[in-house]
């Protein structure tokens, strides 16, 4: 695990400035994209919070989604299909498990950087939306919903082989992991068949179990521990999977 | 001798073709092989089968005497594998390419910075080391890679192409350094560089449509073409009638037409009287003979009917 830290260090260290302008710009735009324009739509959550407030775990949840596409299309798609770089990790004496557990957990680390920095710019721009006292749930759920997102387009890389089927299913997955998941929407939005189907997927369980901690304090484990399990079961998916695609 | 490498009747398929057909052998422990044959010969499935890059339709490799498909981790510990084409990543330098892989075969840092100081300053990379691997040449991208596969220090050593895009001197100082590893390292390597191989091997092995068909020392590979010449004849016409009754002659090996000229091979020059006889009244304009070397060994269909054929 500490190889992948370390190289994840490095691939931070040899694009610097591009990592620290992404770092600010990236929480920044998002930000003021998603709630600036929507709060004036949908001025407080049904259940009284000010919209700001209320998207503000949504917005970290994809926030945390956006930054580690690129870092997992570039590890399982990129460096599979086209400069075989992941090749001679395959190689090595560790497990397929490991190997996706360590790009994994390292890129969710310069995840959480950034989307710590996308909190203190939040705080900026929305004075009153963050309690420090949520904080730790916001990253706690965030680390949980990044862990199964992360997952699912590692599933996707392993799965495509073109990058044009790959850019489609990514744009596809996260416009509706954007609308359906309960992130900058609330269910309630949506017609009940609809949002009692949306409710049940296990990335939507991550948002729900967020708000339930966060605004009625109280500890949603069903829609906690399912994600965490689904997580687990794609893992051993994709690692079989990814001894599969190397003909291992 | 102890071998190093075994194979077992090992097969493999891709779809209905087959790549690699029961081949069973042992590489001894220590030595130099190269494999050597034609584009789609199977050569690169081979060594890809040995590094255990991937697992044989039927049969089993054996590393050290240890099944690599049941004792995976500790074959794995054991081999290194350099691939034909580029496998670095672009955004890393050099460098964090060689450290990380050595890092995921748990190898400690000071082992690692030694043995990269050692490879780097015996394969010439100079500052090149700390670069980004995609702003590097090829050829120096190929070293970086030759010294990634030894910094885990592998007692078996895969190589596919090991010296490709690289320059003369590149090569030069790579096969130096292969010739001061072997006895500590068994290394297997194919290459389309005949001078390379005549220069580097302990043991040939001549792959031809996934089968063995020559094995042995480059002197004993060639100790059975010694007698043998190679001739061509060219004539002013070379008529369908004329090559049947050249073809005729029962001393000449693999004959074949090319335009108007007329190749075969043959054990001594009397052969080449015996084809001049039954050519008579034919109007010839050129005429060569040249002894046989390890390219024709590599001609698959001389190869294939065998020197006797």
């Amino acid at each position: 695990m500490s190889a992948f830290i370390l190289r994840r260090w490095w691939l931070i260290r040899n694009r610097l400035m591009s990592s620290i302008s992404l770092a600010f710009i990236v929480p920044f735009i998002l930000s003021i994209v998603t709630v600036f324009g929507t709060k004036n739509i949908i001025i407080s959550s049904i259940n009284g919070q000010p919209y700001e407030v209320w998207a503000l775990p949504g917005l970290m949840m994809f926030m945390s989604a956006v930054l580690i596409t690129p870092l997992i299309y570039r590890d399982f798609f990129d460096l599979r299909i086209h400069n075989k770089a992941l090749i001679p990790m395959t190689l090595a004496p560790i497990r397929k498990s490991t190997i996706i557990l360590g790009i994994l957990f390292s890129s969710l680390l310069e995840v959480l950087v950034i989307i710590t920095i996308g909190l203190g710019i939040y705080s900026i721009l929305f004075p009153h939306a963050v309690s420090i006292g949520h904080i730790g749930y916001i990253l706690l759920y965030s680390i949980i919903f990044v862990l199964l997102y992360g997952n699912i387009i590692i599933l996707l890389s392993l799965l495509t082989e073109r990058i044009s089927v790959f850019i489609s299913a990514l744009l596809t997955t996260l416009i509706s992991i954007m609308f359906i998941c309960g992130l900058f929407i609330e269910f309630e939005f949506f017609p009940i068949t609809m949002s009692t189907i949306f409710q049940y997927f296990p990335l939507s369980m991550v948002s729900i179990a967020s708000r339930s901690i966060l605004f009625i304090n109280t500890f949603d484990t069903f829609n906690t521990v399912t994600p965490i399990i689904f997580t687990l079961i794609l893992i051993i998916l994709n690692s079989f999977l990814l001894k599969r695609k190397m003909k291992q | 001798m102890e071998a190093s490498i075994t194979l077992k009747k090992v097969g493999k398929l891709v779809g209905d073709k087959t790549i690699l057909a029961g081949l069973t052998f042992g590489i001894e422990k220590g030595t130099i092989v190269a494999l050597v044959g034609d584009n789609d010969a199977g050569k690169s499935t081979m060594l890809r089968l040995i590094a255990g890059l991937e697992n044989p339709n039927y049969g089993a490799v054996f590393l050290h005497g240890l099944d690599t498909e049941k004792r995976r981790m500790e074959t794995r510990q054991t081999v290194a594998f350099i691939p034909h084409d580029i496998d670095l990543d672009p955004w890393l330098t050099l460098e964090q390419n060689i450290q990380f892989d050595a890092k995921l075969y748990g190898e400690h840092q000071d082992k690692i910075q030694s043995r990269i100081n050692e490879y780097s300053h015996a394969l010439g990379m100079g500052d090149f080391l700390y670069s980004m691997a995609g702003r590097v040449p090829q050829g120096i991208q190929k070293k970086a890679m030759i010294i990634r596969a030894l910094a885990h220090d592998p007692t078996i050593l895969i190589m596919d192409e090991p010296t490709a895009f690289m320059d003369a001197e590149s090569r030069r100082l790579t096969w130096n350094l292969m010739r001061k590893l072997r006895g500590d390292k068994t290394i297997v390597y194919s290459s389309q560089f005949l001078p390379e191989i005549e220069s580097a091997n302990d043991r040939i092995m001549v792959i031809h449509n996934g089968s063995v068909l020559l094995d042995g020392s480059l002197d004993k590979l060639l100790e059975s073409t010694l007698e043998y010449h190679q001739f061509a004849i060219e004539f002013e016409e070379l008529s369908d009638e004329l090559y049947n009754s050249l073809c005729g002659v029962s001393t000449i090996v693999n004959p074949t037409k090319v335009g108007n000229t007329f190749h075969f091979y043959g054990r001594s020059r009397k052969v080449f009287f015996e084809v001049l006889n039954a050519c008579t009244g034919a109007l010839m304009k050129d005429l060569s003979i040249e002894k046989l070397s390890l390219q024709d060994l590599l001609d698959s269909a001389f190869a294939q009917k065998g020197m006797d054929g």
